[in-house]
């Protein structure tokens, strides 16, 4: 006997699951093409953040080894870490690497070095008088550290899926200021679009988890049945 | 012996946003109350700074291809905005752009066109330009779909 609601619910509840997976991917795309001002020029040198969650996941399927180049600093292993301390350690580490790149470039740029500087006039003007900073934590804003530029990259993010009833959502959110006018321009800049077209690429890919989601949960729930699967999105 | 020509293997060139995009603004200039409308005329990503007010900017957001069995299908989707310092003068000119491209059909070389509709408003606001006038800034997102037999 097959508990149809139960069933159903459990199928509800995987689709909405895989849809806030949906909107992560969304997010990654809307932050590929998030535009930051080339003045900067060291954005693609950043190693990206390694949660303490996604390092011991890591090591966990590898039965406790870890290759060096997959970590962003050297952790004593297997002390137990407070995620919060390591997270903040990690993310002095890149605020210092970037800082250390603007000012690096912003020495070329005094000094006049041959050739194309990285930091153009305005580009050193903001290193120098810190106006291109991105406060991104309260920790930030106390003073520990400040990383420069990417804030409109910076601050995009999914949220998670809401319910009412038996629709679903999820919002992924460029809260910037000046989100909008990236987005769709102004009399002074041309549009540079980012959140839309993630959303457009992103369709096929977030329809197949979805489906992909709801198929595996009619599996569990009903072996020998067959349910059609429609995702609209 | 079965005879075949080499040029029924050499793969044609893949439809891309070009066509689509000449096509549009082909649909545009074709409605002489739009023409008329905008002194400034029509441009891609941004005017330069010293047109007319009121001009029309446009502007490709997105181009996803669905490929299929024998076909690709190119899904679009333009910003199509308005500029203007009188605000009704701006919805006016808006409409008129609804009007010439909701429901149109574009035409293009080798590519069928299936569908051109408005599919959102933009959210944009009022502006001020350099010289300090109040700019009204009006607009819509359309959605093409265009497709291309292989």
């Amino acid at each position: 006997m097959i508990d149809f609601e139960a069933l159903a619910q459990a199928i509800f509840d995987n689709a909405v699951s895989a849809l806030g997976r949906g909107a992560v991917v969304v997010e990654g795309r809307a932050k590929a093409r998030a535009p930051v001002r080339n003045i900067f020029g060291v954005q693609h040198e950043l190693v990206p953040n390694k949660y303490i969650g996604d390092i011991e996941a890591l090591r966990a399927s590898r039965g406790g080894e870890i290759g060096k180049d997959e970590m962003m600093v050297k952790v004593k292993a297997p002390t137990p870490l407070k995620a919060g301390g390591f997270r903040s350690s990690l993310r002095r580490d890149v605020i210092h690497r970037r800082e250390a790149m603007a000012e690096r470039h912003l020495a070329e740029y005094k000094a006049g070095i041959e050739g194309k500087p990285v930091l153009d006039r305005r580009g050193a003007s903001e290193v120098k008088t810190k106006r291109a900073l991105y406060v991104g934590t309260k920790k930030v804003r106390k003073g520990i550290g400040a990383s420069i530029g990417g804030r409109l990259r910076g601050e995009i993010q999914a949220m998670s899926p809401t319910m009412s009833g038996r629709t679903a959502e999820v919002w992924v959110i460029s809260p910037t200021e000046y989100a909008g006018f990236q987005e769709f321009g102004t009399r002074h800049n041309r549009a540079h679009p980012f959140l839309r077209p993630a959303a457009e690429e992103s369709q096929d890919e977030v329809v197949s988890l979805i489906a992909d989601a709801m198929r595996e949960a009619s599996r569990t729930g009903a072996a020998n049945m067959e349910i059609e699967i429609v995702v609209r999105l | 012996m079965a005879g075949f020509t080499l040029d029924a293997l050499i793969k044609k060139p893949v439809l891309t946003s070009a066509p689509v995009k000449r096509a549009l603004v082909q649909k545009l200039r074709a409605s002489p109350s739009l023409v008329a409308a905008i002194a400034g005329g029509i441009h891609e990503g941004i005017a330069p700074r010293k047109v007319r007010y009121p001009f029309v900017t446009y502007q490709l957001v997105s181009a996803v291809y669905h490929r299929q069995w024998g076909g690709v299908i190119l899904e679009t989707i333009f910003d199509v905005v308005v500029y203007a310092v009188n605000p009704v003068d701006a919805n006016n000119i808006d409409a008129l752009i609804t009007t010439a491209l909701d429901e149109a059909v574009l035409v293009m070389d080798e590519q069928d066109s299936m569908l051109c509709r408005r599919v959102a408003d933009l959210p944009t606001g009022p502006d001020t330009d350099s010289q300090g006038k109040r700019i009204y800034q009006v607009g819509g997102s359309y959605s093409t779909w265009a497709h291309q037999t292989l």
